[in-house]
């Protein structure tokens, strides 16, 4: 008796259980965020995630996708690549997501495409930028941001349009840095510019002189940082300690504001390659936006790529097969679905590049930033971030 | 030929890398030697030094020398909560070292946690306490706050070895060490010697992160990586002794800058990971332990 009594709670448990889960599922869409918000990169991956919250406030106050209020469930992956798997696991396993949002710690990301691809979930990756993330491209992985090859090629025409020659490059042992390296030696190669040194430092190192000395024994006449914001800083209060005065490019975590602080007068007159042109008008609106509910950010990529990110999973989740994916309760068949939707709508609005940029996806490419239009430079001037005067940058060789 | 400002750029430099490892590295041992336990919250005073700077001196606008003692105050009670809330309980209960251990290591993450709730998860710009700006001394480029890393250590050198070999204080910390049991037969209160360990070397972390704070940048995770620096001088140079775990912690400093400069970076923390094996093979007790061991 007591058995059979046991049997019929735990089934009407069961079936509570499975109802609400159901009618969960048919009246909003659950959208992961699992990306670094403690730890090193955690900059970038709270502006990400802010982005991304303001495009799905803007879905549900327009009354959701086909009436289907958007859900954000967001986990902290910290640095950490099996966190960051087991959390992707759990946003698609126990929240059922329909997509997962995330990517700006490049570490995490091999792990993380592997899990997107077996479970058949959609990723959408943010500043992540090792080139091997999408070239060849995985079924269910999408970049909205550069990759490396395209900040390289930006650095290294603007290298080559201002007449330099001889390039030094140092960067942090990690794989942004890594990659970035030598993603810019390929295009300064393939540009007939010489890199006569390239210094790699440890992310955590108190003092980088070593380094430096050698750059500045090597005599570049200009110099090309691909580090992480503090050490980013570090490395151009070297710099100025040794006396290098040397035109430098640094890498977009420049936008940083720890990177200006941290870096202080040494960072005057460096170039920060950034995707987010402030003059065009629905960037301002957007970032005033943001400013009303997330407070005043600098105008950093990381912030524009949460919100591409998120508009383009929002118009690619209205498509027919996907909602009836959805109305049907079939939420592995709406992951399918979306992942399609992504490449045969193809093509969404950009906040990145010049005005009029648009992202694309095809079953050929997964990589939605494309062409030559995609960077404005920055430079630091008195702490802040203004357009960069190219010509007197060249001029400094 | 190594020109004479190289050489002293790569010294300047081993010299600083070297000794924040070997502060947090002494403040382990320092602990260690009263309690026979590593406390793996350790790192997290150095966190806790840097951004109480910031506290005290970006937030709430008070001058530095108002805001250093209330930093080191801070970290004070923060590792007298340690010993007395994680430490104590589980000694008393007869836990094992390893638990001790773990229970430390509970504290750390406590410690990262509650700064993240204090301080949010961006890098922060630590207030400096000497100029950033260069100054020449004889050729050799430095800073004036890199230069107070070095003397910092210097002088927490030269402190300890005052407190422990001149003071009777000294003495009773260095037979708690060796057996808490009969030094407390011998009238010692055992119990406040460690309590003492415990805050003293929370000071030296807080100091220690109020001076590379500027350096490094104030972020709640910056505790973890300083801790294994400070655990690898620890047992390089020899566990129980603050000098040895110096010792490790500037050897470890200046190789990173060799290797840095002939090598790569890349190589650094292999060789000197495969100089940790060799040392542990031929002295079990690390490269000062045995000495150590018998001037104690």
């Amino acid at each position: 008796m007591k058995l059979i009594r046991q049997l019929l709670i735990s089934g009407a448990t069961t079936a509570f259980l499975v109802g609400s889960t159901l009618s969960f599922a048919a009246d909003q869409i659950v959208l992961g965020y699992i990306d670094d918000l403690s730890a090193l990169v955690a900059e970038a991956g709270n502006d990400s995630l802010n982005g991304v919250k303001v495009a799905v406030a803007e879905a549900n106050a327009a009354g959701g996708v086909n009436g289907k209020q958007i859900k954000l469930v967001v986990y902290d992956g910290k640095v950490d690549p099996r966190l960051t798997t087991s959390l992707v696991t759990r946003a698609i396993e126990d929240d059922k997501a329909i997509a997962i949002f995330g990517g700006n710690v490049s570490g995490a990301v091999p792990g993380t495409i592997v899990i997107a691809n077996e479970a058949k979930v959609p990723f959408f990756s943010m500043s992540a930028a090792a080139d091997n993330f999408t070239n060849p491209s995985t079924p269910y992985f999408f970049r909205f941001g550069p990759s490396n090859s395209q900040d390289a090629a930006a650095v290294a025409t603007l290298i080559a349009n201002s007449g330099f020659k001889r390039v030094g490059i140092i960067n942090n042992s990690l794989p942004f840095g890594l990659d970035g390296a030598s993603a810019i030696t390929a295009a300064l190669k393939a540009r007939s510019i010489e890199v006569v040194i390239n210094e790699v430092y440890e992310v955590n190192a108190t003092d980088v002189s070593p380094q430096v000395l050698k750059v500045r024994q090597a005599k570049p006449d200009v110099i090309v940082a691909w580090p992480y914001p503090a050490d980013g800083g570090r490395v151009l209060r070297t710099m100025s300690q040794l006396n290098v005065a040397t035109p430098t490019i640094i890498a977009r975590v420049a936008l940083f504001e720890a990177f200006r602080q941290l870096a202080g007068n040494a960072a005057e007159g460096v170039l920060v390659p950034n995707t987010v042109d402030t003059q065009r008008a629905d960037v301002k609106a957007m970032l005033e936006k943001f400013a009303a509910s997330h407070g005043v950010r600098p105008p950093t990529m990381y912030i524009a790529m949460g919100y591409d990110g998120a508009k383009a999973a929002i118009k690619a989740m209205a498509d027919r097969k996907v909602m009836a994916a959805l109305d049907a309760n079939n939420l592995p068949a709406a992951r399918i679905a979306l992942r399609d939707a992504m490449e045969t709508v193809g093509t969404f609005d950009s906040l990145q590049g010049t005005p009029g940029n648009k992202l694309k996806f095809s079953a050929g490419s997964h990589q939605g930033l494309q062409g030559d239009s995609l960077f404005v430079w920055s430079e630091v001037r008195g702490g802040k971030l203004v357009k960069a005067d190219l010509k007197a940058f060249a001029v400094k060789k | 030929m190594v020109s004479l400002e190289t050489l002293a750029v790569l010294v300047l430099s081993g010299l600083t890398n070297g000794s924040v490892y070997a502060l947090v590295g002494l403040s382990l041992a320092m602990t260690y030697g009263a309690s026979r336990v590593i406390n793996f919250a350790q790192g997290e005073f150095v966190m806790l030094g840097a951004l109480s700077t910031v506290l005290f001196v970006t937030t709430f606008s008070l001058p530095m020398s108002i805001s250093i003692p209330l930093v080191l105050f801070v970290c004070a009670i923060g590792g007298f909560l340690i010993e007395r809330f994680a430490y104590r309980p589980l000694i008393k209960r007869n836990a094992d070292p390893l638990t001790v251990m773990i229970g430390t290591l509970a504290c750390a993450s406590i410690m990262t946690g509650g700064a993240l709730l204090v301080w949010g998860p961006n890098q922060l710009f630590v207030p400096n306490a000497f100029s950033l700006n260069s100054i020449s001394l004889a050729g050799i480029t430095s800073t004036p706050q890199q230069l107070a890393i070095i003397s910092c250590f210097a002088i927490s050198m030269l402190v300890i070895w005052l407190l422990l070999y001149r003071t009777h204080f000294g003495l009773a910390i260095r037979a708690v060490g060796v057996d808490p049991n009969i030094s407390k037969l011998m009238g010692i209160r055992a119990e406040r010697v460690i309590a003492f360990a415990f805050v003293f070397s929370a000071v030296v972390g807080g100091l220690a992160g109020i001076l590379v704070g500027p350096f490094l940048g104030g972020h709640v995770a910056m505790g973890l990586v300083l801790t294994i620096k400070g655990f690898m001088a620890v047992i390089l140079g020899g566990m129980g002794s603050p000098f040895a775990a110096a010792a490790g912690g500037i050897v470890i400093g200046l190789l990173e800058a060799v290797v840095a400069y002939y090598g790569s970076s890349f190589y650094a923390e292999p060789i000197i990971f495969g100089l940790i094996l060799v040392t542990m093979m031929v002295r079990p007790a690390g490269l000062l332990g045995e000495w150590e061991a018998t001037h104690k």
